[in-house]
Order: structure tokens, then sequence, then C-alpha cells
């Protein structure tokens, strides 16, 4: 890391050519990769990331240039590439840049630094997974256990004078598995995901449960049915939050609003949802995959109420896209690693509890679909959303597992069809991946049990 | 450019007593220019060398850096330390001594021409949709070079240059705004078709507006470029040799098989017309080769790195990469990664294929490429949008669609593949997938109606 005042003397450079703020985002990131193939190891992996980003910004014109050279005379060059870039006629003389370190609370202190824990015990996890998920009844075709860890250092420093630091670690376990039955086959990966060091691994039956539910549900869904053609009421259970994610999250995101891609422009204090829905991302509760003690601008996390009651409250900003839409940062400036600049993320995103009966939302449909569980999906004007566990509900019961479907429509409209809000959130323990304009970043989105007054559906039957 | 001359100096001195390494660098200049209803808002640039070394003797072991000031003695090292906990004995085949140096200096085009580039961008699509209330230009120029050295005496590098164009547009009608985007890439600026990039978001915007409801059911349908790249973005892994091999693809235990229409051929090339990528060597150092995947509906050949081709006994296809799908992690395993694969293009136009399909439903548009595909068992259930077609005429727009079925049935119906070519770069600028409008017997789409 080069001294504070290289530091200070490459921001001053960067605003040498008129802009009006500069930063600089410094990353040392350490990961290790194992992969356990058939119940054999192929060995192990070790990645260094290392590299610096300079962001420049005038009123609502942004440069960003990258490099993963940081010495001193490399971050040299990098600032006065942003100047010249930004080239503005109106340079003025810079200032001198005195920092002050910030220091926000950890919401996921570590216990065990993966560094420190020798590859035998991690190979052992490995081992362990694959035996249990081949000691089921599931003829597995296929089966790779991944093992990955990341400690992740980052410097924010800024013209605006902030020195701030943070460390982020966390453990995961991937399975990819192919099944077979019946003369079909299915292939599926799973994550499991901790905002924690090796500590994640103390029980070691949690990582193998997880093994042997992933390859007993896939053998599950092989077995299941198509669902029928139809518009009906579907109930997302517990934990599904990357409904919400998907059908409005991205399109409350500043970088949305700014791009005129959102259908929520301009709707600030307008009423958009159901009373039923109040919306809600932070990115500071403790013990969750999206939280961090600040942002990749190092900005605090916060908690950011979006709708309330139905009202439109906030959107999340970054620095640079919330200028664009004259809001300031909400702490939700987030990227994947220097070689992005930062956008508009969300963090860990939920719906907030309502006061509605859990059993009466599914005992009062005739016809309708029961999701358990979420994939991936996408998002936009049209949202799409992959169901990896689904039921078909027939009378107020949940009757057979249904298979292959992807429920999409309007996020916009789909908001204003919550006509049930159950009363017990439940957080997504694991966490997963968001993908977008800064890269992917970890996340987590859950909710209480919701329903949903009608949606299409569409099966092959 | 970047200099692997220390590593060289490493591998000799790292090769022998059975141990062996190899250094694969990559290096990626970019510089980006945004262009907003005509005016410069965003600009980036950046210069970044990753290197991925894997080492061992019996086993592999991979050291990934993007520090170029560590010792590469060291992180040679580091990598055959990793390659100690491996099992079962290493697959990988070196490729042996070869001089081979195509990678030319390359100076980008200044920020100026990419600044204009974006306003000609803006103007094209204002000129093709004149209710645009927002156009957005991306125009981007990168540089990239591959360079692989190894202890048998490899040392081979290559470059290329490639210009890209991404237009994004919001229109508003009857008081709702609808959104679309394209682009283009090509190895010079003046090679960028910015029109037909414009043309394409126009033809987007227009297979938007209005939306009626669309009963269920099993129709006939064309699908349009977008929706058949699509659907290969995410289908091109059936083609890939460590799927087939493992059985995590549905074309396990089909090679040489009938897997689809006589009207369906793929192939992957390492450069091909009307795109700017090329790729001559891959990240093991063997040469771009073009492999005919499918031929008339036979499966005839499979992506390959060096193990997968040494397993199943056929010639390298220069197909060996890390970059291919979204990941949490730096990708540094080897595996087969797509050059330029593209469906084969017929002879009629899109309009002749509506005409001969008469009635029934053209797909313009379709989202979520990553997860509406299981490779392992085919099945798809693909969120789209587009247009209702009567007498080989778009009669209305048809929104919330969803596509259901299984690729092997899919491709099996494909009647006639259009003469519409059109090749996308993948997100991570790792490949490119290119396909043309094809028309289906019958596809199961769901609606609202």
């Amino acid at each position: 890391m080069p001294e504070r005042e290289t530091l200070a003397r490459c921001l001053q450079t960067a605003l040498s050519t008129g802009g009006d703020f500069a930063e600089i985002f410094w990353e040392d990131k350490d990961e290790l990769n194992m992969r356990c193939a058939q119940g054999a190891m192929q060995g192990v992996t070790t990645v260094r990331i290392h590299g610096a980003g300079i962001h420049l910004l005038q009123e609502t014109r942004s440069v960003y240039v990258y490099t993963c050279d940081t010495s001193a005379p490399a971050l040299m060059r990098a600032a006065e590439q942003a100047a010249t870039l930004l080239r503005t006629p109106k340079a003025e003389a810079v200032p001198a840049i005195t920092f002050a370190m910030q220091r926000y609370a950890a919401p996921n202190p570590v216990e065990i630094y993966p560094g420190t824990v020798a590859h035998g015990r991690k190979i052992a996890i490995l081992k362990e997974m694959n035996q249990a998920a081949r000691s089921t009844p599931v003829a597995i075709r296929q089966l790779n256990a991944d093992y990955f860890d990341t400690d992740q250092r980052i410097t924010v420093v800024n013209s605006e004078g902030l020195w701030a630091e943070d460390r982020r670690v966390a453990s995961r376990v991937r399975l990819q598995a192919t099944v077979e039955a019946g003369g079909q086959s299915l292939y599926e990966w799973g994550d499991y995901t901790r905002p924690q060091g090796f500590e994640a691994f103390r029980n070691a039956n949690d990582t193998a449960d997880f093994a042997r539910h992933f390859v007993l549900d896939l053998e599950a869904g092989l077995k299941a049915e198509s669902a029928p053609s139809c518009v009906v009421p579907v109930v997302f259970e517990a934990g599904c939050g990357t409904l919400w994610h998907e059908a409005c999250g991205h399109m409350l995101e500043a970088i949305a609003i700014a791009d005129q891609a959102s259908p929520f422009v301009g709707l600030l204090g307008q009423k958009i949802a159901s009373d039923r829905v109040t919306l809600c991302d932070d990115g500071s509760i403790p013990g969750l995959y999206g939280s961090t003690a600040m942002d990749d601008e190092g900005h605090p996390t916060q908690k950011n109420v979006l709708i309330e009651n139905g009202v439109l409250k906030g959107y999340l900003c970054d620095r640079f896209n919330g200028r664009r839409i004259g809001m300031p940062s909400t702490g939700s400036g987030r990227r994947q690693s220097y070689a992005f600049a930062p956008s508009s993320r969300m963090n860990n995103t939920y719906l907030a509890v309502g006061a509605d009966d859990e059993e009466e939302m599914i005992r009062t449909v005739a016809d309708g679909l029961y999701v358990k569980k979420l994939g991936g999906g996408n998002s936009g004007r049209e949202f799409s959303i992959a169901v990896s566990e689904g039921y078909w509900i027939q009378n107020g019961q949940i009757d057979r597992r249904v298979k292959g479907l992807t429920l999409n429509g309007s996020g916009a409209e789909l908001i204003r069809k919550v006509d049930r809000v159950g009363k017990r959130n439940e957080y997504e323990e694991s966490g997963g991946f968001c993908g977008s304009s800064s890269g992917l970043c970890p996340v987590t989105a859950f909710q209480p049990r919701v329903r949903i007054s009608e949606m299409a559906v569409g099966g092959e039957g | 450019m970047m200099d692997v001359s220390g590593y060289r100096a490493a591998l000799t001195a790292a090769g022998g007593d059975g141990l062996w390494a190899e250094v694969n660098a990559h290096e990626n200049g970019s510089m980006l220019v945004c262009v907003v209803n005509g005016e410069v808002e965003r600009t980036a640039a950046n210069l970044q060398t990753a290197l991925y070394v894997r080492a061992g003797g019996e086993q592999t072991g991979v050291a990934y850096t993007q520090d170029a000031e560590e010792n590469p003695t060291e992180v040679i090292r580091r990598a055959v330390e990793n390659g100690k906990y491996g099992e079962g004995g290493s697959t990988d085949v070196l490729l042996e001594a070869k001089q081979e140096h195509c990678a030319r200096e390359t100076s980008p085009a200044a920020v100026e021409t990419l600044v204009a580039i974006g306003k000609e961008a803006c103007e094209q699509a204002r000129l093709q949709t004149p209710d645009l209330q927002y156009v957005k230009a991306e125009v981007r120029a990168d540089t990239w070079r591959n360079a692989v050295v190894n202890s048998k005496g490899l040392d081979v590098d290559a470059s290329r240059q490639v210009y890209c164009a991404a237009l994004s547009a919001m229109a508003q009608r009857a008081g709702k705004q609808y959104n679309a985007q394209a682009h283009v890439t090509a190895a010079t600026p003046e090679g960028l078709q910015l029109r037909a990039a414009a043309a394409r978001v126009a033809q987007a915007m227009e297979r938007q507006f209005e939306p009626v409801r669309l009963q269920s059911g099993a129709y006939p349908t064309v699908l349009d470029s977008s929706v058949v790249i699509n659907i290969f973005t995410t289908a091109w892994q059936l083609f890939a040799a460590t799927k087939v091999l493992g059985g995590s693809s549905a074309f396990y235990g089909r090679l040489g098989h009938t897997i689809g229409s006589k009207a369906l051929t793929v192939t992957d090339r390492a450069a091909r017309e009307g795109c700017g990528y090329v790729f001559p060597v891959d990240d093991e150092g063997a040469s771009g080769q073009d492999t005919a995947l499918m031929r008339n509906g036979v499966l005839t050949g499979l992506l390959h790195t060096g193990a997968t081709a040494e397993k199943m006994g056929v010639k390298r296809t220069g197909n060996s990469g890390r970059v291919a799908l979204l990941t949490g992690s730096i990708p540094t395993e080897l595996i087969p990664v797509p050059k330029i694969l593209c469906v084969e293009p017929g002879q009629r136009s899109r309009a002749e294929l509506l005409a001969s399909m008469g009635d029934g439903v053209l797909i313009a548009q379709s989202f979520d490429v990553f997860h509406s595909i299981n490779i392992g068992s085919g099945d798809f259930s693909i969120p789209c949008r587009g247009s209702l077609v009567r007498d080989g005429v778009c009669a209305y727009n048809v929104t919330g669609l969803t596509l259901s079925g299984n690729l092997n049935d899919l491709f099996a119906n494909v009647e006639a593949a259009g003469n519409d070519l059109w090749i996308d770069e993948f997100l991570l600028k790792s490949y490119c997938i290119g396909a043309p409008s094809l028309q289906i017997r019958q596809m199961q789409v769901n609606g609202k109606g």
C-alpha cells in the first residue's frame, strides 16, 4: 500500500482538470478454490487479486481508471489518465488533502481466518459432503464438490479526506450433480455460503446435511410433473426473497432510475404497491451474506426503506448515480472488485412482516402454485425467476410437485397484487451472488410467506 | 505489452525431475466512452494482467496472480505445492515446444474517435426510432493479448483488438415506457455497423408496443436471432466435452447420433465475418480450429480442452479457456469455452420464414439467459415476448410469455434457418454466439390468456 502522501498526490492529480471529487479504491484479496470431482481431489488453486481503481467525478460526469499495478508511479499514471479523460475547461488549484480514518463496526466478525487453517481440514469437508451425497439412494451420474474461501482487504480514500478500511471474509461450498431416474437426467448446482471464516464449518453435519438434501431434492425434481398453463394465485414461502430482488429491487437502484430503465422513475411519494408491501434493503444486518461494515465507497451501510405500506419512499444510491438523480448515497455503492466502478446495488433485501395468517393463504386457494424455493432470475421492466421447488395447490391443499417453471411478468404490476403477507420472516441464511453492472456482489433476499392474487404460470400442459 | 520473460527463465528452471509448469498470461486494456443523449457522461480505461500458472508432477496445482511484481519462481512453487493435494493423477497434457508469435502492438482509437462513434450511434437510433426519449451509446475499444509459455518450450502469443458499440434506448407510447438494447462489434472503428444496431433497437421496440394477451398453446413459431443466441449462450455447454464425458450434458452418449433436424448446423470458428473477435490460440496455446459441432442435425464434434481431446483420442479444437460463466470467484479451471459458436444461416429472409409459417408466433425477445435451461435434461422454460403472426404478418404484440419444452424436441423441430445471422459477444467478452432466426414446426407458448 502506497504512503498516504502518495495517495493524496494521486487524488490531487486526478482533480487537476476540474473534477470535484476523486476516490481511490485499493484492493488485496486472497481466494482458495478446491475441487473434489467424483470423490477424488483435483488439486488446489490459490488466487491473488490485487489492484486499484480511481474514480473521478465532475457533477454528473464520471471517469474510472483501474490498474493491477499499484506501485506509486503506476497509480500516478492512472490518476493522470483519469484527469486527461475528464478534460473540463475549468481546471482550478486543488487544495491539499488530509485524511481522517473512519471506523465502522463489522457486521460479520471473523473467528478463524481461512488462511490460518490447513488445506487438509478443508479437503475433509469436501470428502464428507461427497460421502453424504453418495450415502443416499439417489442415482448420481456425476458429482463435484467445490470449496471456496475469500479474504478481501479494501481501503477507500477520497478527496473529502475519507480513509476507510474493511476486511470481508466468506466461505462457500458448491455442489454440482447430475442425477438420473427412469431414463431422465437432471443437472443442478447449489451453494452453501457463509459470511464467516472457517468457523462456518464448525458443525460438519451442516454441510453433510446440505449435500444429502441437495441430491435428494434434485431427484425429487426429476420426478416432478409438468404444471398446467394458467393464471392462478401464487404463494411464495417465507425466505423466497429473490422475488423482491428481481421484481422490483433492481428497478429501485439509482442506475436504473437514471438510465430511464425503471417503471418507478418519478414516482417518489406515490402509491406503487399493495398496502401490505413494505420493502427494505439493509447492508448492516449482522450475520448476513450481503452485509458489510461499509459500502465500496467508504459509506457505512444502513437500513434503507424503499417502499412503505405501498408508497415509494426511496431509491438505492451510490455516489455517482445518486448525483444523476439528485440524491445522496445510501451506502449502496458496491462492486465485485477494483476492476469495476461502483454502482447502486442491493445488499440484504427483504419484505417486512405483515399480519396475515400463513395457513389461510393456502387453504383458500382452489387452484394455484406454492413456491417453496426460488432459483436465479433476471430483472428489467419485466422480470423472470426460476422456480426450483414448486408444488401445485388443489382445493386448499399442497398436492404434487411441479417442475420446469419460470415465472415472469411486470414487477410494477406484481407488487400491486400482493394480497397476503405473513407474520413470520425468515432470513436467507445462505445467500448468493447478484450480477449487474458492477460485477457480482454477495446478497441475500428474504420475506415472510406472501400471496400474489394472480400470476401467469407457464408449464407444458 | 506484458513481459513474461521472468516466467520463461523460471519455467526452464522448474522443468525436470518429473515436474512441469505452464504460464498463461491475459492482458486486457480497454477504453470506454458512454454518450447519453448525445453528451459524454462516463469514460473509463484500464490495463490489467492476469497470470494463470499451472504446475505439478503427477498432480496439477494452480496459482493465479494479478501482481506482476511477484517473484515468478515463488508463484510456480505455489502452484507445485497446490498440486500435492490432488488425487487420481493429472490428466494435463502440455503442448510440445513451439514458437508462434502472432501478437501485434496495437494502438486503440483516440477517445475523440470513440466519442464521435457514440454520438453517431445516438443519432442513428433517433433516426430509426424518432420518439426515443433516452438513448445511450457505450463505445468500447478493447485490446487483448494471450500468451502461453511452458516448461517444454512452448512459447506462443496472440492478440486482438475489438471495438464494440452498445445502444440502449427508451421510448414512450400511450403513457407507457419501453426499453431496447443492441450491440455490434468490429475489428476497426469504421467496421461498426451502427445503422444495423439502431435498426435492431427499432425492431425490438416495435415488437413491444401495446401488447395484448396470448392464449397458451402449441404454436408454429419463428424465433428471432436474438432469442436463438440467448438459448445458445447457455446451450453451448451441451457441446462441452467435459460435460458430455461427465454425463451432465443432455447430449451424453449421443456423439455421431442425430440430435436435430437437417436444417440445423452448428459450428465453432476462430474468426468470422461480421464479428470483431478472433481466437488464434487458446489458453493452452493450441491453435483455434473450425469445428463442426452439429452438421445437418448430426452431433459431429465437441468443444475440447487438451485433456478431453487426449482422453477421446481426437485433435485439439482450440477451445481451452477459463472465462465462460458468471461466477463469484476468479475462474482458473481449464474448461472448453466456445470461440465464435454459430447456428449456420440458411437462404431465406426472416420475412420469408414468417410468410412460410403463415399463422403462428414470432418470439422477438427472450430474457434470463442463465436460469431458464437445464443442461442435464435439456428442459427449458424461457421468459419472452413477441408478436402474434397472421398470414405471415405481425398482427399484435404479445408479452409475458414463456416458452416451455426440451432442447432435443426444439432442435428436431427446426424447419428452416433464416439468412439473418447476427453475432453477439458474451457478457464477459470471452466468446461470441451467433444465430439466424429459426422457423420451428411447433412450440408450447404460454401466455396470460
